[in-house]
């Protein structure tokens, strides 16, 4: 199945997600739905003064879901809220338009290009960071 | 070739030429046309395509004879006493809204209740939901037994003589049983509610009696029929049409009109202001035929031996949960089962058995109040809690074969190799 959607990087992290059913205590949180097939995430960021320190998320979701959230999980502590922000806005730039690539360390997510369908699937994680920054920028 | 052979029904549907590889199992969303129906729609296209109602050249009465035809036909099937008790639609959710708008509306008032069930698909819910809110009356919601039928017992106890209406599924989209509507229509009556049905899911497995269902109300959507989309049905008890109101207004439901008001025909035609859907009517009408030409019989005896081997295969995969637990639901028979695979999520195997060319329904199938119930009352499963929140649906039609369920089951079984976290095989 080389041209899968079920590549074998994005099933490692399926199976063994980073940061899955981690309860950070102090963190704040932001929940996302897709309604159109029923993923479920809950995500849990603990940041101080601008850096985020570190995710987790919670919740039913399908393996590309979970792969994405997973990628976010590990990629994104360390980073700014912007720089996080910044990539987020990279990846749906990428997974939009064939002309820009995946940013590297979300590789396992590029080819999702095609399978346009679940494109929807992979951003929710990331929404859902984005909405939790939006929460943090407002207050 | 008879193409209504019953060995092979599968030939009289051209969607299984242009795709020979197709596994269809999601007919409970929408069912394929067969070809008599398609050569329907196309010669009223071609030759008898007029406006109804409207003109007095020959093509339009024509036109109008036809729409009138069918209607007479689906009166038949539903064993409705006459014509002018069925009105046409665009489909099952246009026509629960007429009902509410219509006929529910104008009398609703504060602390008046609506009961339905927990089983019932959005388009049976959202609208009563809204409606309730809008007025200031209140939603209730009953249970199911076990084996997860709507609980009649506990039906009696939330209506009482403020409930207005009751509206039920004959058929859950997601469990797939049939509900006991004469015993729920008995508690209606003896409380003085209306009761409304939605037959979406019953029409193309089983003969239709409102009378026996003892209902006021009779909903159900053309395309689950065969007949593709396009027309729904609402059937109207004729001691309540004099209550309904047109609500939506246009051409072809007035006496007369001025500036100062309008007078509106009293007859079922008051639903069907505007052009009417006459292609997807006469295909409806085309559908009934054809389904009345297989006969019941043969439907029930091929949906039975589907069912044998589904749960023949089922028996051997225990990591496959259903709604409702599996021995329950096997006796009971189910026209579609819903199920979950340990640890994969249905988007998941919905999207694998796509590279098989297997068709079938992933998510909440419309009906998230119902997978929330369930996911409730499992909280203490811990495989429950964490799948439940969504399912997988394999419903079946008259075109479906025993290989469909073979193919099913080998494919779920590579989605259970390729995902399951935790494997317990």
């Amino acid at each position: 199945m080389s041209d899968s959607l079920y590549q074998q990087q994005l099933l490692a992290l399926h199976q063994q997600p980073t940061g899955f059913a981690v309860e950070l205590p102090n963190a704040l949180e932001h929940s996302a739905v897709n309604a159109v097939c029923g993923d479920e995430i809950r995500l849990q960021l603990c940041c101080e003064q601008q850096t985020i320190k570190a995710l987790s998320f919670h919740g039913d979701s399908c393996a590309v879901c979970r792969a994405s959230a997973s990628l976010l999980c590990e990629q994104l502590p360390g980073l700014s809220l912007e720089q996080a922000q910044q990539l987020a806005a990279e990846l749906e730039a990428a997974l939009a338009d064939d002309r820009q690539n995946v940013p590297e360390p979300l590789a396992p997510l590029a080819h999702l290009k095609r399978h346009p369908i679940r494109i929807q699937c992979a951003l929710l994680p990331w929404q859902a960071f984005v909405n939790l920054k939006g929460g943090i920028d407002a207050n | 070739m008879n193409l209504l052979a019953t060995s092979n029904l599968k030939n009289a549907f051209p969607a299984f030429e242009t795709r020979p590889e197709l596994v269809y199992l999601d007919s409970a969303s929408t069912a394929l046309v067969p070809r008599p129906v398609i050569e329907r729609i196309s010669y009223y296209l071609a030759c008898e395509h007029a406006n109804s109602q409207r003109g007095l050249y020959q093509l339009s009465v024509e036109a109008t004879a036809l729409l009138e035809q069918a209607r007479e036909a689906v009166a038949k099937f539903i064993h409705a006493d006459s014509a002018n008790t069925i009105a046409f639609c665009s489909g099952a959710t246009e026509a629960l809204n007429l009902v509410a708008y219509s006929w529910l509306r104008p009398q609703l008032q504060r602390g008046d209740n609506i009961v339905l069930s927990v089983a019932e698909h959005h388009a049976n819910f959202l609208v009563w939901q809204s409606l309730c809110r809008e007025v200031g009356a209140e939603l209730r919601v009953v249970g199911l037994d076990k084996r997860g039928y709507i609980d009649v017992q506990e039906l009696e106890q939330l209506c009482d003589n403020q409930t207005r209406l009751v509206a039920l599924t004959q058929v859950s989209n997601v469990l797939g049983l049939v509900n006991d509507i004469p015993a729920c229509a008995k508690v209606a009556r003896a409380c003085g509610a209306a009761l409304l049905v939605d037959g979406a899911q019953a029409v193309a497995h089983m003969a239709v009696d409102v009378n026996k269902l003892g209902c006021d109300f009779y909903v159900f959507s053309g395309h689950k029929l065969y007949a593709g989309p396009g027309c729904g049905v609402l059937y109207v008890r004729e001691d309540k049409l004099a209550k309904c109101q047109p609500v939506k207004l246009g051409g072809g439901i007035v006496v007369k009109v001025s500036a100062e008001g309008a007078d509106y025909i009293k007859s079922i035609q008051k639903f069907e202001a505007g052009t009417v859907n006459l292609a997807a009517i006469v295909a409806l009408q085309a559908a009934i035929n054809f389904v009345q030409h297989i006969g019941w019989s043969q439907v029930k005896t091929q949906q039975q031996q589907l069912n044998k081997v589904f749960w023949n295969e089922l028996a051997h995969r225990p990591w496959i949960k259903t709604l409702i637990e599996r021995e329950l639901l096997a006796k009971s028979e189910p026209l579609l089962v819903s199920f979950m695979l340990d640890g994969v999520h249905s988007h998941d195997i919905a999207a694998l058995l796509d590279q098989h060319h297997i068709a079938l329904r992933a998510g909440r199938h419309c009906a998230e109040p119902l997978h929330r119930y369930y996911a409730h009352k499992t909280a203490d499963n811990s495989v429950a809690k964490h799948t439940v929140s969504t399912s997988a649906r394999a419903s079946f039609a008259m075109y479906n074969q025993q290989e469909d369920i073979h193919a099913l089951f080998n494919a779920l079984d590579l989605a259970y190799e390729l995902f399951a976290v935790n494997k317990n095989k």
